[in-house]
C-alpha cells in the first residue's frame, strides 16, 4: 500500500551530486486515465497495479512505453526510500554514520540523464534499475520488496557499503562458512534437542554439497553474484538429499526447507553478535616492547655518535622516501590496465596537492574527479605509505649503525644488541611518522612542514619534472 | 499466492555489520580469481573445492599486498610458478590453511575467512600443535570474492599464539576457535617483522625424530580405522594422536588422497604394506649390486653369497663357506629359467627365518636397461620340514599389491618365487603370511643412486 504519485514522480540525479524529484505530466495523465479508481492520497493495491503494468509492458504495444515509465518511477522512489532508511538505520544501529549519506547511495543507484528534459529509458537508466525491471516477476514478489532485494544484492552497493566499513552478511554466506562442528556447538548452547541438532546438521551438509559446489560452478560461468538466494532448483536438490523417498517437492515444501536453513542461520548470526559484544581486547605486542634501550658509553662518544647517526638518518630517510614512492609508481605501472594508469595519474597528482600545496583531502577529491574523501584516502593509503617509508629507513639505518658500532667497539657485543638497535630505531621512526600524521590531521590549507611531507613533496616534484621533461 | 518463495524478506538491517577496524583493501585481479577457481576444480574431493578456492584467493591477495607494500619481500613470482606445491592438494584437503609459505627466512600461515566483519576465526589444530606445520606468523585474510577484494584482518606470532592457547576453544573437528582480538591489527607491523627482524626471535619447536617409530606402532590401529573413512573426515575416525601420525607422513597423506575417490574402497592389506614401507628403514638395492654390505643390511640379517663357480677372491672368506646354499639356489634358478629370463648373476642374498616351519629366503637383484631394476624373491622350505598347509608370498609397491604367490602341500615344488620390476622411484615390500595368519615382513627395498 502506498502513495500513487510514486508511479509518476521520477527521482533522478542531476549534475554531479544533486538528487531531484520531478513529476512526469504525461505519465501522470496516463496513470490516472488507466487507473481512475486510484486517486492521490488514497491507499492503492500496488500488487494489482504492478501486475497490470507488467502485463502491458510485456504484451501491449500501445501502452508499453507508458507502463515502463510508471514502473521506473516507482523503482526510483523505492530506492530513495531504501537509501534514507538505510542511513537512518545505520546511525541507530551503530551510533555513527560511517560517513555514508543517503545522497551518496542515491548517486550510485539512480538514473543520471544527460539532459534535463530526457525521460527515463533503458539507455540512460542505472544498470541497477534496469536489472530490477528485467528480473521482476509479479507472481513471485511485489516491486518494492523486489527492489530492496536487488538493491542489497548489488555489487556496487555492497562495495560502497564496505568501503564505508559496513558489511552485508547474508544468511547464505553465514551458512556457507559455518562448519558442522561449530553449528552443533551453537545449537547445543541454544538448548536444541539431539533430534533437532541431527536434522540441522543433515540440512547443513546437504546445503554445503549443493549450494557451495554450485557456487563455484556459477563463478566459473562468470557470474559475480555473491552468495545469492538459493534457487528453487537448489532447494529441490537439497530436499532430495534429505528426503530421497518423496515423490514430489511442492513449492511450500521447498519454502519450508528454506525457512529451516534461515532458522539455522539465525542461530549462527546471534552467536556472531554475541562474540562481537563479548570481546575484550588484549595487546599481543607486549613481548616486543619490553626490551630496554641501549645506553651510550660516554658523552664524547655520544656526540660523535649522534653526528654520524643524524647524517645517516637523513640519507636513509631520503632514500626510503624515494624507494617507496618509486615502488608504488612501479606497482601501478606494471598493471598496464587503463584503470591503473588512471590511478597512477591521480596518485601522483593527489600526492602533490596534499604534500606540496597542503590541500585538504576533502578538496582534493573533486579536483581529480573522485567522489569523496574516503576514495582519496584509499588511493593514497598514507598510513601504509608512511609505515613503509619508516620501515625502510629503519632497515637502512640499522645497517649503518651496526657498522658504526662495530668500528667503535672492539669488545664483544651483548647477544641481543641487534634487537636493541632495532627497538631504538623503531621509536625514532615512530616520532617522524607521528609528526607527519599530526600535521596531516590539521587539514589546514598551508604548506606542510614535517620531515616526511617535505621529503615526499621533494620526490614527487622531481618525478613530475622528469616525467614532463 | 502465499506460496511464493521470495516474499519472506528479512529485515535486512540485521544483515549489516560494521567493521571494527579500518582495513586496507587489496584488489584482486579477475585473472587471479579465475586461477583460484581453476585450482579448486582440480581438487578431486568435491566438498573440499570451496576451501581450496578460498585458500588460493587468500594466497593471491597476500602476494599482491607484498608486491605493493614491500616489493623486496614479494612472492608473486614463486606463487605464480609453484602454486600447486604451495597448496598441496593432498593437504589442502586436510588442513584448511595455506601454511609453510616462505617469506624470506620466515614461514607464514594464511587463514582465509569470508567476511570482513567476522570477529572469530577457525584455525586448524595441525598448524598450532604439529611442529611440521608451525609457522612464525599466522595471518587471517578476509576474502570478498564477489567484490574481488581482500584484506588482512590481523596476524599473530607463534609465540603469542602459544601464549594465548588456553583461551582457544578446541573442537572435535581438530580446529581451534579463537577471537580475532588476540591478533595484531596493525598489519604494517607484520611487514616490519618480515623485513627487519630475524626469525630466530620466534623459535619454533623442533620436529620430533620419532615420527616413523610412532607410525609403525600405530600401524595395526590405522590399518583397522582408515578403511572405515568412506568419505568421512580423519577426525571422525581417528584420535588426535593417530591423526598426528598420519598428517606428519607426507607419503601416507598422499596415499590416502590418491585412494579416497568417491567410490573406491581402501584396501586394508595394501594400506598395511604401505605403512610399513613409509615407516621402516629401507635397504638400498643399489649397494647390493655393488657388492657392498652396509649396516642396514646387517641389521636386517641379510647375508651375501656368490653363486657357485663364480667365487671371487675379492669376497670375504666367510662368504665362501655358504657355497652349498648357492648350489641349492642354482638348481632352483635353473628351473625358473624355463619361464623367466635371468642373467648370469654374481651374488645373491639370503636369510633363514621360522614362520610355522623353517624357511630360507633368497633375494636376487639385477639391473635392467632404461634405469629399471628387478627383484626376484625365492621362498624355500628348508630340508627336513613338512611343506606347510599354505604359505603366502606378497609383494607390494606404493600403489598396489603387485603379486601374490601361494605354496601348498599338493604342489610339486618346495619353493615359490615372485618377480617385480621397478624404476628409481619405486619401493617394494615383501610380506610372508603363514596358514595360521602369522605375518613376517621384510625390510622395504628401494633403489637410490648414491
Amino acid at each position: 500500500m502506498g502513495v500513487v504519485s510514486r508511479y509518476w514522480i521520477w527521482v533522478r540525479v542531476i549534475g554531479l551530486s544533486t538528487c531531484q524529484s520531478i513529476e512526469l505530466k504525461e505519465v501522470k495523465a496516463f496513470f490516472q486515465q488507466e487507473f481512475p479508481q486510484f486517486t492521490p492520497g488514497n491507499d492503492v493495491s500496488d500488487r494489482d497495479i504492478q501486475r497490470q503494468l507488467m502485463l502491458w509492458l510485456r504484451h501491449d504495444d500501445n501502452r508499453r512505453q507508458m507502463a515502463e515509465l510508471c514502473l521506473r518511477c516507482f523503482i526510483s522512489n523505492q530506492l530513495r526510500h531504501i537509501s534514507i532508511t538505510l542511513e537512518k538505520n545505520l546511525e541507530e544501529k551503530f551510533g555513527k554514520t560511517h560517513d555514508l549519506t543517503s545522497n551518496q547511495i542515491l548517486l550510485l543507484v539512480l538514473d543520471k540523464p544527460r539532459k534535463i528534459e530526457e525521460m527515463p529509458n533503458f539507455s540512460n537508466a542505472s544498470t541497477l534499475i534496469n536489472r530490477i525491471l528485467e528480473t521482476f516477476d509479479t507472481e513471485k514478489s511485489n516491486l518494492s520488496t523486489w527492489t530492496t532485494r536487488i538493491f542489497y544484492s548489488d555489487r556496487e552497493v555492497k562495495n560502497l557499503l564496505l568501503y564505508h566499513g559496513i558489511e552485508l552478511v547474508t544468511d547464505w554466506m553465514i551458512l556457507s562458512y559455518v562448519t558442522p562442528v561449530k553449528l552443533e556447538k551453537i545449537l547445543k548452547n541454544n538448548l536444541c534437542s539431539a533430534g533437532e541438532i541431527q536434522q540441522s546438521l543433515q540440512l547443513l551438509n546437504a546445503y554445503h554439497q549443493i549450494y557451495r559446489n554450485q557456487l563455484l560452478q556459477t563463478r566459473k560461468a562468470g557470474t559475480k553474484s555473491r552468495y545469492p538466494e538459493p534457487t528453487e532448483e537448489q532447494l529441490r536438490q537439497i530436499a532430495e538429499k534429505l528426503f530421497p523417498n518423496r515423490r514430489n517437492y511442492p513449492l511450500d515444501f521447498l519454502q519450508d526447507v528454506r525457512n529451516k536453513l534461515q532458522n539455522i542461520a539465525r542461530f549462527i548470526r546471534e552467536e556472531r553478535i554475541r562474540i562481537r559484544q563479548g570481546i575484550t581486547s588484549v595487546n599481543p605486542q607486549d613481548s616486543w616492547d619490553n626490551i630496554p634501550e641501549s645506553n651510550h658509553n660516554s658523552e664524547e662518544e655520544q656526540s660523535e655518535f649522534s653526528r654520524l647517526y643524524n647524517s645517516s638518518f637523513d640519507a636513509c630517510f631520503t632514500n626510503a622516501v624515494k624507494k617507496i614512492i618509486e615502488a608504488r609508481i612501479t606497482y601501478f605501472q606494471a598493471k598496464k590496465t587503463a584503470k591503473y594508469q588512471k590511478k597512477l595519474k591521480n596518485f601522483v597528482e593527489a600526492m602533490h596537492l596534499f604534500h606540496c600545496e597542503g590541500v585538504p583531502m576533502t578538496e582534493i577529491a573533486p579536483s581529480i574527479n573522485l567522489t569523496d574523501q574516503p576514495a582519496i584516502s584509499r588511493l593514497l593509503e598514507l598510513k601504509g605509505l608512511r609505515n613503509d617509508i619508516g620501515r625502510n629507513t629503519s632497515l637502512c639505518l640499522k645497517q649503518c649503525i651496526l657498522k658504526l658500532i662495530q668500528s667503535q667497539f672492539d669488545d664483544d657485543l651483548p647477544p641481543d644488541w641487534e634487537l636493541k638497535v632495532q627497538n631504538f630505531l623503531d621509536k625514532e621512526i615512530k616520532t617522524v611518522i607521528q609528526e607527519a600524521e599530526q600535521e596531516a590531521r590539521n587539514g589546514q590549507r598551508q604548506a606542510m612542514n614535517s620531515k616526511m611531507a617535505k621529503a615526499i613533496c621533494e620526490y614527487i616534484c622531481h618525478y613530475l619534472n622528469s616525467s614532463r621533461g | 499466492m502465499n506460496n511464493n518463495i521470495y516474499d519472506s524478506m528479512d529485515d535486512l538491517i540485521d544483515n549489516l555489520f560494521d567493521l571494527s577496524d579500518n582495513i586496507e583493501t587489496i584488489e584482486l585481479e579477475p585473472e587471479q580469481c579465475e586461477k583460484a577457481l581453476q585450482i579448486s576444480q582440480d581438487i578431486r574431493i568435491e566438498r573440499k573445492q570451496w576451501h581450496v578456492y578460498l585458500q588460493a584467493l587468500a594466497l593471491f591477495a597476500f602476494a599482491e599486498w607484498l608486491e605493493k607494500r614491500e616489493p623486496s619481500l614479494s612472492i608473486s613470482h614463486t606463487v605464480h610458478q609453484e602454486i600447486s606445491s604451495i597448496l598441496k592438494p593432498e593437504y589442502a584437503n586436510l588442513i584448511n590453511a595455506v601454511y609453510n609459505l616462505q617469506i624470506g627466512e620466515f614461514k607464514v600461515c594464511l587463514i582465509p575467512i569470508i567476511s570482513f566483519s567476522e570477529d572469530g576465526v577457525t584455525i586448524p589444530r595441525a598448524v598450532v600443535d604439529i611442529a611440521e606445520f608451525n609457522n612464525h606468523f599466522y595471518i587471517v585474510i578476509a576474502v570478498e570474492e564477489e567484490l574481488e577484494i581482500a584484506g588482512i584482518k590481523g596476524f599473530i606470532s607463534y609465540q603469542d599464539l602459544i601464549k594465548y592457547k588456553s583461551q582457544f576453544q578446541l573442537d572435535k573437528d581438530w580446529t581451534y576457535q579463537l577471537s580475532l582480538t588476540l591478533f595484531n591489527h596493525e598489519v604494517d607491523e607484520l611487514l616490519m617483522y618480515l623485513q627487519c627482524y630475524s626469525p630466530g626471535l620466534i623459535p619454533l619447536p623442533a620436529i620430533p625424530n620419532n615420527r616413523q617409530t610412532i607410525l609403525a606402532q600405530m600401524q595395526r590401529q590405522l590399518v583397522n580405522l582408515l578403511p572405515q573413512l568412506n568419505n568421512r573426515q580423519l577426525w571422525e575416525v581417528l584420535t588426535w594422536e593417530q591423526g598426528v601420525a598420519v598428517l606428519t607422513n607426507h607419503e601416507l597423506v598422499k596415499w590416502l588422497y590418491d585412494n579416497s575417490t568417491e567410490n573406491s574402497q581402501i584396501s586394508a592389506l595394501h594400506l598395511s604394506d604401505f605403512i610399513t614401507m613409509v615407516s621402516q628403514q629401507a635397504v638400498n638395492i643399489q649397494r647390493w649390486l655393488d657388492n657392498q654390505i652396509d649396516d642396514v643390511m646387517q641389521a636386517f640379517s641379510w647375508q651375501m653369497s656368490p653363486m657357485r663357480g663364480q667365487l671371487s677372491n675379492a669376497l670375504p672368506s666367510s662368504i665362501r663357506e655358504s657355497s652349498n646354499f648357492s648350489q641349492e639356489l642354482a638348481g632352483i634358478l635353473a628351473e625358473i629359467r624355463r619361464n623367466l629370463e635371468i642373467p648370469n648373476i654374481a651374488n645373491y642374498f639370503h636369510q633363514d627365518i621360522v614362520l610355522e616351519v623353517s624357511l630360507r629366503i633368497y633375494v636376487i637383484v639385477w639391473s635392467l636397461p632404461d634405469d629399471e631394476w628387478t627383484l626376484l624373491v625365492v621362498l624355500k622350505v628348508l630340508p627336513g620340514n613338512q611343506i606347510p598347509y599354505s604359505l603366502n608370498l606378497r609383494i607390494s609397491d606404493q600403489n598396489e599389491i603387485l603379486v601374490e604367490e601361494q605354496l601348498q602341500p599338493d604342489t610339486y615344488h618346495d619353493y615359490i618365487f615372485a618377480q617385480v620390476i621397478g624404476n628409481y622411484e619405486d619401493k617394494f615390500l615383501v610380506t610372508l603370511t603363514s596358514s595360521n595368519g602369522e605375518v613376517r615382513t621384510l625390510n622395504p627395498f628401494v633403489f637410490i643412486k648414491e
